[in-house]
């Protein structure tokens, strides 16, 4: 996957992930993820954030599915921008797999391996369908 | 004003396409002869006085990075003041735009804007597919160049009843457009029985909604106005420009139906020509996916928002259509070789303003044309640079 397990954005961004976490800003309330890549707020450019902890669920708000992927991906590969419970905003790939995938499906957030990189397991969090597996 | 009026003197480019003979330094050599040969009067390549060069990737090829460094010697104008333009998919119209600032601002009298762009010298899995794994180590993955635009056509499908067959129509004129251009990548009709049969490539986008990897180059000539009649009796002005940004985040946007980069660049272009959309009598836009086109001529305010599908279905972005969008086959049919883009795109506004694009001319009532881009992560970025004939 290019940037290895241990390496600086892994430093970084890895317990943010591991734990699902967002920058909440502290004057509009708008969260932002993930909060190492976003020193100011989305909405007004504030630069006074919290880390608190995301929703676990959520609606997808629309969608794609990746075809054409290079190694170690698995296609077809569904990704959908996901409206959290909490009003955040995440992209996550969803499990259980693609077929009649709708805007609006309800989906909880689960921590998943995404990848084995030189012999690491990679995790991070992943949408999985109410009705899928 | 405060700003001097800045002339179009000659613009140029080689075909594009997989150029495989050519190397950088000899595409961007061709397209800077072609617009220095395409200048009425004649020009001196020694009269230019700056230089911007626009090349995107930096990494296809290995050595686009220091473009200002290499191509000034590589098109025999070594000494020249020259700087390289990377500002994602519109680097070629914001290479334009720095150049017109340049003049306008009287430093310079005459500069030069070169886009340049290797796609095809690395095999597709290490050029763009290779941005799946790039970027952040769990939300970046998976996000290939299509999956920048199929969440906006599934939402604008979702929203507005946009259809498959609506979005394949883009594709359908633009290679018919393509098959009218002496510099297109592709050179064929596709039938919309064609398209919706291509291969998925990103859910809703089949292969031929997308644009190809293309290699090419193009260049433009721009001098202050008061000394455009050195060059030409029939110069082209610059009449306004704009940039626009918006969050970089695929997750972070305020809405998926519409483009707000493009919204804020297009707001100020017409602020400073003076104009709005019912004055522009074709446009050159960002259609690197078919959904884009749709995006485009919605956010430009040439189409009402959400009625893009039925506009062009309906035939209105033809070239005999109210508005024709792309008629040199845009990025799909003509290719994106993405410094080049942009301004490629300028020199096929600068050819319908004079009426020379041959067989894909279309009426120039208003003379007041538009050119268009959009693109990085989360379309984050979009340029939009008006031309004109009229000086006021």
């Amino acid at each position: 996957m290019g940037v290895p397990p241990g390496s600086a954005q892994f430093v970084r961004g890895g317990d943010e992930l591991l734990s699902l976490k967002g920058a909440r800003c502290v004057d509009c309330g708008t969260i932002a993820t993930p909060p190492d890549t976003h020193p100011s707020c989305l909405s007004c450019g504030g630069g006074k954030l919290e880390v608190v902890p995301l929703a676990r669920g959520g609606g997808v708000h629309t969608f794609f599915v990746n075809h054409a992927m290079p190694p170690p991906f698995i296609a077809p590969l569904p990704i959908a921008i996901l409206d959290l419970d909490d009003g955040s905003r995440l992209m996550l790939q969803v499990t259980g797999g693609a077929e009649n995938l709708q805007i609006g499906e309800r989906v909880e957030l689960v921590l998943r391996r995404h990848v084995v990189e030189r012999g690491a397991p990679v995790y991070g969090f992943k949408a999985r369908r109410a009705k899928g597996t | 004003m405060g700003w001097n009026r800045v002339a179009i003197a000659g613009v140029g480019m080689i075909r594009f396409g997989e150029l495989f003979d050519q190397s950088y330094e000899e595409m961007a050599a061709g397209a800077f002869r072609a617009a220095v040969e395409s200048v009425d009067k004649g020009f001196e390549p020694a009269a230019v006085e700056t230089a911007f060069i626009a090349s995107q990737r930096g990494t296809l090829w290995g050595q686009e990075g220091i473009g200002g460094n290499t191509v000034p010697s590589a098109i025999g104008i070594v000494g020249v003041p020259a700087t390289r333009i990377e500002n994602a998919c519109p680097s070629g119209s914001d290479a334009f735009r720095v150049g017109a600032m340049a003049v306008a601002s009287g430093v310079y009298d005459v500069a030069l804007v070169l886009g340049v762009e290797k796609m095809r010298d690395k095999t597709t899995e290490e050029s763009l597919l290779a941005r799946a794994t790039q970027g952040h180590p769990i939300y970046g993955r998976g996000e290939v160049a299509p999956a920048l635009f199929a969440p906006f056509a599934t939402r604008h499908m979702h929203e507005f009843g946009t259809t498959r067959e609506q979005l394949a129509s883009v594709a359908v004129k633009a290679h018919h457009n393509g098959t009218l251009c002496p510099y297109a990548h592709f050179k064929a009709e596709v039938t919309m029985d064609q398209v919706l049969s291509s291969p998925p490539v990103c859910h809703p986008l089949n292969l031929l909604d997308c644009c190809p990897q293309t290699d090419g180059a193009a260049a433009a000539i721009l001098v202050n106005a008061e000394l455009a009649d050195r060059y030409t009796d029939r110069p082209v002005y610059v009449a306004g420009f704009g940039v626009g940004t918006d969050h970089p985040g695929l997750h972070e946007k305020a809405s998926y139906t519409e483009l707000a980069a493009t919204i804020a660049a297009a707001k100020r272009a017409y602020a400073m020509a003076g104009l709005g959309p019912d004055d522009i009598d074709m446009a050159e836009v960002h259609d690197c996916f078919t959904i884009t086109e749709i995006l485009d001529i919605e956010d430009l305010g040439f189409v009402e928002k959400g009625k893009g599908g039925q506009a062009s279905a309906d035939g209105e972005t033809a070239l005999d259509g109210r508005i024709p969008i792309n008629t040199s086959g845009g990025l799909l049919a003509k290719g994106h070789p993405i410094g080049a883009t942009g301004v490629a795109q300028i020199a096929e506004c600068y050819w319908q303003l004079r009426g020379e694009a041959d067989a894909r001319q279309v009426p120039i009532r208003k003379g007041n044309v538009l050119q268009h881009n959009v693109g990085g992560r989360g379309s984050g970025v979009s340029v939009v640079n008006i031309l004109t004939v009229n000086l006021d």
